[in-house]
């Protein structure tokens, strides 16, 4: 997905009040509430084999890992195994992880943080402000000839005299 | 605003300096004045900081980084 594009993937407002308090695996108490058992709790699911092989499979395909990782995070909040602040730590864990494992299959991996340093802030600024000043732009063409219609049809339209017990005399 | 969390935080943590094993201190002083000469603020107060998530997380993901850089010496040199 382009950055400029809007993503309508997202939840409807109102959705999380849609099952009563308490019935969502998140609404209840993490089954992990600590981040030293979380970092246990990653580390041994990501050194699986059948995982590691996914994940190198995955690697091999170019996905960045701070993708993986926030995705490997996010499913642990949605299951209810650890709240959201703990998951968010987590996410060097499952990176530094996930690295070890690819370094040590010798796969060229994406780690997804060189994102950051080539986009720069005033790329973004200029971009931005290039893009209003193009749909300005693309405005004011659409409304000229609008405002141009409009003026001729004020003047073309006939003068209709009120005629009637009930009009407003002029 | 384009943001990437898991970048982010991940970057935060790496960038933070090495944290090196504290050596447990014995205690030089002896006798009855001995508990009174205790440095315990500082100790409480170092104590306190390692027991924050963010340090926790910071000296594992440290400790996975070190092996990480063994693995890709080990394999540079063969």
């Amino acid at each position: 997905m382009q950055p400029n594009e809007q993503s309508f993937d997202r939840p409807i407002p109102g959705m999380s009040l849609t099952h009563e308090l308490g019935a969502r695996p998140w609404q209840q108490p993490a089954d992990i509430p600590n981040v030293d058992d979380a970092a246990e709790y990653y580390i041994t699911q990501i050194a699986d084999d059948t995982f590691a092989k996914n994940l190198i499979h995955t690697m091999k395909t170019g996905v960045p890992l701070t993708t993986i990782a926030n995705s490997l995070q996010l499913t642990g909040v949605m299951e209810g195994k650890h709240s959201v602040d703990v998951g968010i730590l987590m996410i060097p864990v499952i990176m530094e992880t996930m690295m070890l494992i690819g370094d040590a299959a010798g796969v060229d991996y994406d780690t997804g943080l060189a994102d950051n340093k080539e986009l720069d802030q005033n790329v973004v600024t200029t971009a931005t402000i290039g893009k209003l000043l193009q749909s300005e732009a693309d405005n004011k063409d659409m409304m000229e000839p609008v405002q141009e219609q409009s003026v001729q049809e004020v003047q073309d339209e006939p003068v209709i005299e009120n005629t009637g017990l009930m009009s407003r005399r002029t | 605003m384009i943001t990437n969390p898991a970048a982010k935080i991940y970057s935060s943590i790496d960038a933070l300096p090495e944290i090196k094993s504290r050596k447990e201190k014995t205690s030089s002083t002896s006798g009855m004045m001995s508990p009174l000469l205790k440095k315990s603020n500082m100790s409480s107060n170092k104590n306190n900081i390692e027991k924050e998530p963010a340090f926790i997380v910071a000296k594992i993901q440290q400790r996975i980084k070190k092996d990480r850089q063994e693995i890709k010496d080990m394999r540079n040199a063969t």
